[in-house]
């Protein structure tokens, strides 16, 4: 009699133990919650490419990042700019006045900066040769390139494409909108506006609004354009995507993504050839992945959260 | 005797009118330290970071009040005016429609309104919001973040224990002035 009460009692217990501390846990479950972690799930997919070095910047807050052709690699943030080695070694830095947002090193070594609201730029010692002037109050510039001597920067703010002579002054403005050339305009919700020159000197801009990429003639007319929007891992998704990309030797477009974290390789007609790398090699919620390529055609991804250059290289 | 009665009868009204003043003077004495005490001390509210929300969807479940006083406020100062929109599409949607099979919100409080190629404007409609912060969370993921979720305070019974609040698990819930009752990121129209 004893025993079998006991025995009840213990049965008790358990259940208000079960209630109170496991039933709880099923309850936590939400039908009203969001799961987009399904997006992210590309298990069955391999990248081509691994992560084969990284290293870490001293200046506090990383915005961009190049490669000039002795494959040094360059950094610009809070502090001006960090020169460093093919392998990741300090070779110099120096300091700008303003915030370095984006920037590219030309064939001779000049290192050219965008600085929020102009263009300044500098030796290959680190000697400011020319500040241009402020382009617009409400410019923000988020890319720049060089060819020959046009320099291409990029504006988030006012949605256009400026080029420069290399003595600042504007040659013309690329990418408003036009319906009767076809030139359907950018739009940049947000300032990732990102654009390249191919080793032939043709002028790449991303479109992020629309997923889509835009070649473009110097004096503006457009030459072609393809779009890539989808979840899937052949496409773009999301505001803004692809926020950063870069060219291959073989001109092949390097792109990196925002929201559905992830790194990719297309050909310039938007065949996807590799996946670089995947949403499980970056944290969540990363923006701002600057992409350069060296002559190794090694693949550098500035990682803001993490504060560190990866770099990749393809394995097969 | 006669002017002795007399006498205690007047004594008798200056009690009851001495009484009324005392009691007047004495409220109106409370209601000023009431006021006083309101305005030294603060009144607070309960409200949410948005920087700190993770959009469970437990602001929908636990608020005591049905539908939630939680509700969906958009940022217009900082939305991209998207036609693929985050917060408004299904992550697998097909076609951009209004379709119901393609959004996001469960209970269709977001109207989407064409401004011009290719550019829409998202309306929450806050009858019908929930406060689930499945689009909040949309928007997060893939967009600039301009749909957040906070307590609307006409709304709100502002317990003294919130229920939210308790359960939140990313401990977004505060107490926070009552003459700044709202912490969106940008600004609201």
């Amino acid at each position: 009699m004893i025993l079998s009460g006991l025995f009840l009692l213990s049965v008790v217990i358990v259940y208000i133990i079960w209630d109170l501390f496991y039933k709880g846990q099923e309850k936590s479950i939400n039908p009203y919650e969001l799961d987009v972690s399904g997006l992210k799930k590309m298990d069955t997919l391999n990248p081509s490419y691994s992560e084969v070095l990284q290293f870490q910047p001293v200046m506090s807050i990383i915005y961009g990042i190049s490669s000039d052709r002795y494959d040094r690699i360059y950094i610009g943030g809070s502090g001006g700019i960090e020169v460093f080695g093919a392998s990741g070694n300090p070779v110099f830095s120096f300091a700008t006045q303003d915030t370095v947002r984006c920037l590219a090193v030309d064939s001779a070594g000049f290192i050219l900066l965008g600085l929020k609201d102009h263009i300044a730029i500098y030796t290959p010692k680190g000697k400011l040769a020319i500040s241009f002037p402020q382009i617009d109050k409400h410019c923000i510039i988020t890319s720049i390139a060089i060819a020959g001597d046009d320099i291409y920067a990029a504006d988030a703010g006012t949605k256009i494409v400026y080029r420069f002579n290399r003595s600042g002054k504007v040659v013309n403005k690329i990418g408003a909108k036009d319906p009767a050339q076809g030139i359907p305009g950018f739009i940049v919700p947000s300032p990732y506006f990102d654009l390249g020159i191919t080793k032939d000197g043709s002028l790449w801009v991303v479109n992020p609004g629309r997923h889509s990429f835009e070649q473009y003639h110097p004096d503006g007319t457009l030459i072609t354009t393809w779009e890539k929007s989808s979840t899937g891992i052949d496409g773009f998704f999301g505001c803004c995507n692809p926020g950063h990309f870069a060219f291959l030797s073989d001109g092949n477009i390097v792109t990196s993504e925002k929201g559905i974290e992830r790194i990719k390789v297309y050909d310039q007609k938007g065949n996807l050839l590799h996946v670089v790398a995947l949403p499980g090699s970056f944290d969540e919620g990363i923006k701002g992945l600057d992409l350069a390529v060296d002559s190794r055609n090694r693949i550098l991804v500035l990682d803001p959260i993490r504060h560190q250059v990866r770099i990749f290289e393809k394995t097969f | 005797m006669a002017d002795q009665k007399k006498k205690n009868k007047l004594n008798r009204r200056e009690f009851i009118f001495n009484t009324i003043r005392i009691t007047v003077v004495l409220g109106l004495g409370g209601v000023a330290t009431f006021l006083g005490r309101r305005s030294l001390t603060g009144e607070t509210v309960w409200q949410l970071d948005p920087a700190k929300c993770i959009q469970c969807g437990r602001c929908a479940t636990n608020c005591v009040k049905s539908p939630s006083a939680v509700k969906c406020v958009h940022v217009y100062d900082i939305c991209g005016y998207c036609d693929l929109c985050g917060g408004y599409f299904k992550p697998n949607t097909k076609t951009l429609t209004t379709a119901a099979e393609n959004q996001l919100c469960p209970t269709n409080a977001i109207k989407r309104r064409f401004v011009e190629e290719p550019f829409f404007e998202y309306t929450i409609e806050e009858n019908l919001c929930i406060g689930c912060g499945k689009c909040v969370k949309g928007c997060s993921a893939f967009g600039n973040g301009s749909l957040q979720l906070q307590v609307r305070q006409h709304l709100c019974d502002n317990c003294n224990e919130c229920s939210i609040a308790r359960h939140c698990p990313s401990g977004a819930y505060s107490k926070i002035p009552a003459s700044d009752p709202y912490r969106l990121r940008g600004f609201e129209r």
